[in-house]
């Protein structure tokens, strides 16, 4: 046999903490995630609506400014920087993109795992499962943050761009902070459970087209029923409902009457359940896994 | 070993119970270090000994690795060992140097250290050339090939092999097990080889456990287990007349069988057979002792320890019927 390993050295180095090794499996999956084409564009198309709702509000800002503001609410209409929210979660642009986003950079993550046995390389090392969960959950959650924080914070931007006065800027601040409080949330929701649900299977499209239907079916069928009860409460399983719920609270928009929204902290407790499901459901299929198989 | 140095792996007393299935019975040996086959049938015990040694289970009695107890440095050492799984097992869309650099950064190498070691170790393993290649286009021989590289990729004491060359071609299989074999000494390491395909295990180790029903029945060098209860056997074969050879035989009260166009006697006096033969008038072609083989003394360990396990349980049941009575 050839000589292959002539300038062989055993490595005497310090090794890194095995606390820290999640940060490995967090890189690598941000690394994989991001070779999809679907999620680079996905964070491409994700400056759009940013782009649109920028250009819209500029002008909005322009036009009510030569209005009194006594007069804008006696005609109930709101300050431009209503949409931001209007844009970040109203309007179904961004958590679209944000659903789209979970499905291609959750709901494959651990299915993947399950199909090429991963998990004898995982936990063979010193990596414990919620090192691993951790690993996993942060890059989809991090992706999906990115695309909700984006669009509101670049328009937020915007409104503290054309602030009137030093007041103005202060009071229009706080839309980023609004901004980063409901993105965190969106990010949670969509990703949680888009990583749980592809511990499932490991055929990574039954996940992907699994997510799908667990996301667009209450919301429609939610819109058509609530249509026809003229109830918001058919609307208690689709998560864009409960975001604008919740959304609509943390930003201070005022709903016009008649629109159905569900109250926010049933909505928040939705979501809250359904997240806490989702960790559970991860970690119960991930606690049987065999490292060694007899 | 001398006699300061730590063993590889001591275990006293340990047991592991699952539910009410007694799956480790007691176990109380110590291994220097060097190359270890851990042999036994399906059931034997030896995958949960595995996941004792690593830390992935809880246990009672006691149990050293490195001088560390699994149970408080499980981290520790599976920094420090190696394990090559007997199932396929990658990462969706890497290449060899990836995966192999990802194995490095989650033993606790840094990210620079992992990498340069990763082109290192798929050179060593014969994978230089293909190493940018995904595996999941890699054949059975390469699969195996880089299963081995993320298990050395850091540098690890104690390598821990469970089926290495599975599905491998006998080419493959002669490559491989060279490879392994030559490991303590290029490497460093201590290897052990947990096969059901003996003469692997013959081939690449130097000592042996063997384990079966939760219990260790042998652990000692090869050499001697070959020897453990063997009688001496001999192997002969005549021209023509064979059979008139094995009646004489048996009928000086030997126990002879026939393995193709051999003879066996179990512990045959040679002087005997040329009386015979002589006597008998045939030609002798050949007349030698009966090499022990590794498989002989797996299976007669393993019987034995089932004849002892049958007998206990048949004299607890004359026990409890004479109580009754």
């Amino acid at each position: 046999m050839s000589i292959r390993d002539q300038g062989y050295q055993r490595y005497t180095g310090t090794r890194t903490a095995a606390a820290a090794r999640w940060t490995v499996v967090l890189r690598a999956t941000l690394r994989q995630t991001l070779r999809q084409p679907w999620v680079v564009a996905i964070l491409i198309i994700s400056i759009f609506p940013a782009l649109i709702g920028g250009v819209v509000m500029y002008f909005a800002a322009k036009v009510y400014a030569q209005v009194p503001a006594e007069q804008l609410a006696q005609m109930g209409v709101q300050d431009p920087g209503s949409y931001v929210f209007l844009f970040q979660v109203r309007w179904y642009g961004t958590p679209i993109l944000c659903f789209l986003m979970a499905m291609f950079a959750g709901a494959g993550t651990v299915a993947d795992d399950i199909r090429m046995n991963a998990f004898q390389f995982y936990f063979a090392r010193p990596l414990s499962r919620e090192q691993y969960y951790l690993g996993k959950l942060l890059p989809a959650i991090l992706l999906v943050f990115f695309v909700a924080f984006l669009p509101p914070f670049l328009l937020a931007a915007v409104r503290i761009a054309i602030a009137k006065d030093g007041g103005d800027v202060l009071r229009q601040s706080l839309l980023v902070i609004r901004a980063l409080g409901l993105a965190t949330l969106e990010a949670i929701a969509m990703a949680v459970p888009a990583v749980a649900m592809s511990s499932i299977s490991s055929r990574k499209g039954l996940v992907q087209g699994g997510y799908a239907a667990l996301f667009m079916l209450p919301w429609v069928m939610g819109a058509i029923v609530g249509a026809i009860l003229r109830s918001p409460w058919p609307n208690i399983a689709a998560l864009p409902a409960l975001l604008e719920a919740v959304g609509g609270e943390m930003y201070g928009y005022k709903f016009e009457a008649g629109e159905r929204v569900l109250p926010w902290l049933p909505s928040l407790i939705v979501i809250v359940l359904v997240c806490s499901a989702s960790a559970v459901l991860l970690r119960r299929r991930l606690a049987s896994v065999e490292v060694v198989q007899g | 070993m001398p006699a300061d140095a730590t063993p590889l792996f001591e275990l006293d007393n340990v047991h592991k119970h699952y539910g009410r299935y007694h799956a480790l019975k007691g176990l109380t040996f110590s291994v220097p270090g060097g190359t270890f086959g851990l042999l036994g049938p399906n059931g034997a015990g030896k995958s949960t000994l595995i996941k004792t040694l690593l830390g992935l289970l809880p246990f009672e009695g006691e149990a050293r690795v490195f001088g560390l107890d699994p149970r408080h440095n499980a981290s520790e050492i599976r920094d420090r060992v190696g394990y090559m799984p007997e199932r396929d097992n990658y990462i969706a869309g890497m290449n060899a140097v990836e995966y192999c650099a990802y194995a490095g950064e989650l033993s606790g190498l840094p990210p620079a250290e992992a990498l340069s070691r990763a082109h290192q170790i798929l050179e060593f393993v014969g994978l230089g050339d293909k190493r940018y290649q995904k595996i999941d286009g890699y054949s059975t021989g390469m699969k195996q090939r880089v299963k081995l590289a993320q298990a050395l990729v850091h540098d690890p004491e104690l390598l821990l092999l469970d089926e290495p060359t599975n599905g491998l071609d006998p080419a493959g299989r002669d490559e491989l097990l060279a490879l392994i074999h030559s490991l303590p000494e290029r490497r460093g390491c201590a290897i052990l080889l947990s096969s059901h395909v003996l003469p692997d295990v013959e081939y690449v180790c130097e000592r042996a456990i063997l384990m079966h029903q939760g219990e260790v029945h042998f652990a000692g060098t090869i050499a001697d287990l070959k020897q453990k209860d063997a009688v001496p056997t001999l192997e002969v074969r005549v021209k023509d007349g064979g059979d008139r050879l094995k009646a004489a035989l048996e009928a000086k009260g030997a126990t002879v069988t026939e393995d193709g166009a051999h003879l066996l006697i179990r512990g045959g006096d040679p002087e005997l057979v040329f009386e015979l033969a002589e006597s008998l008038k045939l030609q002798i072609r050949h007349l030698a002792p009966r090499e022990l083989s590794l498989e002989a003394a797996f299976i007669r360990v393993v019987e034995a320890a089932d004849k002892k396990n049958a007998d206990g349980k048949e004299k607890a049941a004359v026990e409890k019927k004479g109580a009754a009575a």
